[in-house]
């Protein structure tokens, strides 16, 4: 018992495990009717488009403007992207006022910039995938090295290979601007095979025809799991060569998922 | 493609459509991210170096700690936390803050949450509904009596004396559909913790 202030008390705090469950494997569009999810968006996104206006919003509401192709929203995103400093909030602006036609050079350039690290090809896959092409939990030994060697540590180098650059790839590809297919094949070459699915994804957004054999090129190359991933990009084009490589490279039934889910109205980067 | 990028970078509720959708992706992240279960006992310098907590809190013999701590990935791909260009976990202004309570005790506060990747793949799946902090106050009053009631709901606080845990002390968390939809937007306003 602490008295007369000599003991010392130490809380820690620590979130237990509250179920144990699989990971989730698809939740797919229709559990509501589309009628009542189309009234409850319709709400959303003019809360959305206040909250912005007022300035006390944040990427999510951003993205409710983007994918309602809501353009009354552009002057008010155009001051919040010269006010916010966060970069991934400040690139979901930029991405989102060039998906509803806001083309200037300063929100192209910011989100260009913002991808560049991406298109490096000198950093290899931060997973490892074994002989039967699966991947396995943990950083890859490759890129641990590969961290070190470049004065940074595992943790770090791997959040920014395995959520943030593709992440931003996507952001790219979601602008839907022409200006990305270039960007997007590049990024498609990418040793980190998550990269490389961000920019299949992007380029299924753009509707690039001419690039779907480099996409199915890129998923003969890769490891299975991987193959899979990138693959999946291959489902939103009408061409029988893309359906043909998702039956190849898409497990069956999660490639019977995602057809179900396009036919609801989810795209490659919005849902 | 993983939701975790569409969530935390894309900035986009993919595959969120129901609050059945939101309250499971929210289950599914805390479970996958919980920390290893704290020992019996512990060194305390040792235990804030090792970061296996959210909020860290020591306070006694005139010495204080704090720190809001980093996050397991839940996805498992990193060996560790989420760490790095968006950091660990989030210090509030009140983190470290001391002082005399309007009861005459001395006080110390932890308060935190969880860094900004984790934060934004939290608001886009609460339909930008921004993440709690955490906080917790060990109090002693002029008799070196403490009082270590004083915390959020959630998660489960741990409490050790002198390096030994006292499990009469450990509390019970909310669940986390009641710590994400209850939370009260004042406590980044006009709330404080200090008591």
């Amino acid at each position: 018992m602490a008295r007369n202030g000599r003991g010392k008390l130490t809380v820690l705090l620590i979130p237990r495990v509250l179920l144990s469950c699989s990971l989730l494997v698809g939740l797919i569009y229709g559990q509501l009717g589309r009628t009542q999810v189309a009234n409850e968006r319709t709400a959303e996104v003019a809360d959305a488009i206040a909250k912005v206006r007022s300035g006390k919003f944040n990427g999510y509401h951003v993205g409710i403007i983007g994918e309602a192709r809501a353009v009354e929203a552009v002057p008010d995103l155009e001051k919040q992207f010269t006010r916010t400093s966060e970069p991934i909030e400040k690139a979901k602006i930029a991405q989102v006022l060039l998906l509803l036609g806001d083309r200037k050079d300063v929100y192209w350039n910011y989100l260009v910039e913002a991808v560049k690290p991406a298109l490096e090809t000198d950093v290899p896959s931060p997973i490892h995938y074994d002989t039967a092409g699966k991947s396995v939990q943990g950083l890859s030994q490759d890129f641990v090295t590969w961290a070190q060697a470049h004065g940074q540590s595992p943790d770090q180098a791997g959040e920014n290979a395995v959520y943030i650059l593709p992440g931003i790839v996507m952001m790219l590809g979601s602008t839907a601007d022409p200006r990305a297919v270039p960007f997007l094949r590049q990024a498609l070459s990418s040793p980190n095979y998550q990269i490389a699915a961000a920019a299949a994804m992007g380029i299924a957004e753009t509707q690039d025809v001419i690039s779907i054999p480099t996409v199915i090129s890129r998923c003969k190359d890769a490891p299975a799991e991987a193959a899979g991933s990138i693959a999946e990009s291959l489902v939103y084009f009408n061409d029988p060569r893309a359906q043909d490589a998702v039956d190849t490279f898409v497990p069956k039934e999660h490639a019977k998922a995602l057809r179900e889910a396009r036919k609801m109205g989810r795209g490659p980067l919005h849902r | 493609m993983r939701r975790g990028t569409y969530w935390s970078v894309l900035l986009s509720a993919r595959d969120l459509y129901t609050q059945n959708d939101r309250d499971y992706a929210n289950a599914f992240l805390v479970a996958h991210s919980a920390n290893a279960t704290p020992p019996s006992t512990i060194s305390p310098p040792s235990a804030f170096s090792g970061g296996n907590y959210r909020l860290f809190n020591d306070f006694g013999n005139g010495k204080g700690a704090y720190a809001a701590g980093s996050t397991p990935d839940p996805c498992k791909w990193l060996n560790g936390t989420i760490a790095g260009w968006v950091s660990g976990g989030q210090s509030s202004k009140y983190n470290g803050q001391s002082g005399l309570s309007g009861s005459g005790k001395v006080y110390q506060i932890a308060e935190g949450r969880i860094g900004l990747l984790g934060r934004l793949g939290s608001e886009t799946i609460n339909q930008g509904r921004t993440v709690p902090f955490v906080y917790d106050i060990i109090e002693f009053d002029a008799a070196g009596n403490y009082t270590v009631s004083d915390h959020a709901s959630f998660p489960t606080y741990y409490v050790y004396v002198n390096g030994v845990l006292h499990p009469e002390l450990t509390s019970t968390q909310s669940t986390v559909k009641a710590f994400v939809t209850g939370y009260d937007a004042s406590n980044e306003g006009s709330w404080s913790p200090i008591p």
